[in-house]
């Protein structure tokens, strides 16, 4: 089964420090639940703008961890909550993201293992 | 010692500030100083930073929080010299010129090229700066000459009314 992550950019980006690497890792680690719990409560309180904006937060955060396949996933709930479109098939995508990102934090768990 | 750069970055994105932090820190001749909200980027206005890079969607983590474009507008009319550049997710043309037209340098998509393209602006304000800069210096250089100029005539005027000279060369 072929990955999820990437991490080629953050490893370009940071020269390959191991530190501040795993220290974005981190980050995206204790970020990412809060925003996949918020993209919920915001789709059961109809709150479409907030839904809106932390899709659009979490978009960079899942192109720098190299979650390409998220790519067209999180823009278009970005997209769909922002013209309140198909707003029915919004729990499937966040179900779908959060799958996904849960896999993706667990490869990302793995990779923390071997940096150094 | 001082660098010769203040640089604040604002986002309430705490990756993309630690991100964009530790990248900028890089170049020594800037200091970095960074802001979750563009409320306290504003306190902190009479520092004197040169450049502000500034996030479009500042109300992510706090709902009531001022966003990009009412920060923008406060720092070209209270600090016009300051050079912003925004940053955003938003991939719209309309956004990007939206900005442009309430006096914002550069715009910069987040995305995986977005801190080289950070750093190309951050340049290009740089360049910007010493160019006003000499400008200033041949401005005040020219200034200088026309005023030694004048004195240099009147000194002459004086000197030949007074009969310290004379319109007789010496030689013939």
């Amino acid at each position: 089964m072929s990955n999820l992550t990437d991490l080629t950019f953050l490893r370009g980006l940071t020269n390959g420090d191991a530190a501040k690497l795993t220290k974005y890792i981190n980050m995206f680690l204790k970020a990412t639940p809060d925003m996949l719990n918020n993209l919920d409560k915001y789709y059961a309180e109809k709150d479409w703008e907030s839904l809106r904006v932390t899709a659009h937060s979490l978009k960079p955060q899942l192109s720098y961890m190299g979650i390409k396949s998220l790519e067209e996933a999180i823009k278009t709930i970005e997209f769909n909550a922002g013209h309140q479109m198909q707003l029915d098939k919004m729990p499937e995508m966040i179900a779908h993201l959060r799958e996904q990102c849960g896999m993706a934090m667990k490869e990302l768990e793995e990779a923390l293992k071997t940096i150094s | 010692m001082k660098k010769e750069y203040t640089l604040f970055i604002v986002d309430d994105d705490p990756m993309q500030l630690e991100m964009l932090k530790d990248h900028l820190s890089k170049f020594h001749n800037f200091e970095v100083k960074v802001f979750p909200t563009g409320e306290e980027c504003l306190e902190h206005l009479n520092e004197k930073p040169n450049i502000i890079i500034l996030d479009f969607n500042l109300n992510g983590v706090n709902k009531n929080a001022m966003n990009g474009i009412e920060v923008l507008k406060i720092i070209k009319k209270d600090a016009p010299d300051v050079e912003v550049i925004m940053l955003s997710g938003q991939e719209k043309i309309e956004v990007a010129v939206n900005t442009m037209k309430y006096g914002a340098f550069d715009y910069v998509v987040k995305n995986e090229s977005s801190f080289h393209r950070a750093e190309n602006a951050l340049f290009n304000i740089i360049r910007r700066f010493k160019l006003v800069k000499e400008a200033k210096l041949f401005k005040m250089l020219a200034v200088m000459f026309a005023i030694a100029f004048v004195a240099l005539v009147i000194l002459i005027a004086i000197l030949y009314f007074t009969g310290h000279i004379t319109n007789n060369v010496g030689w013939m």
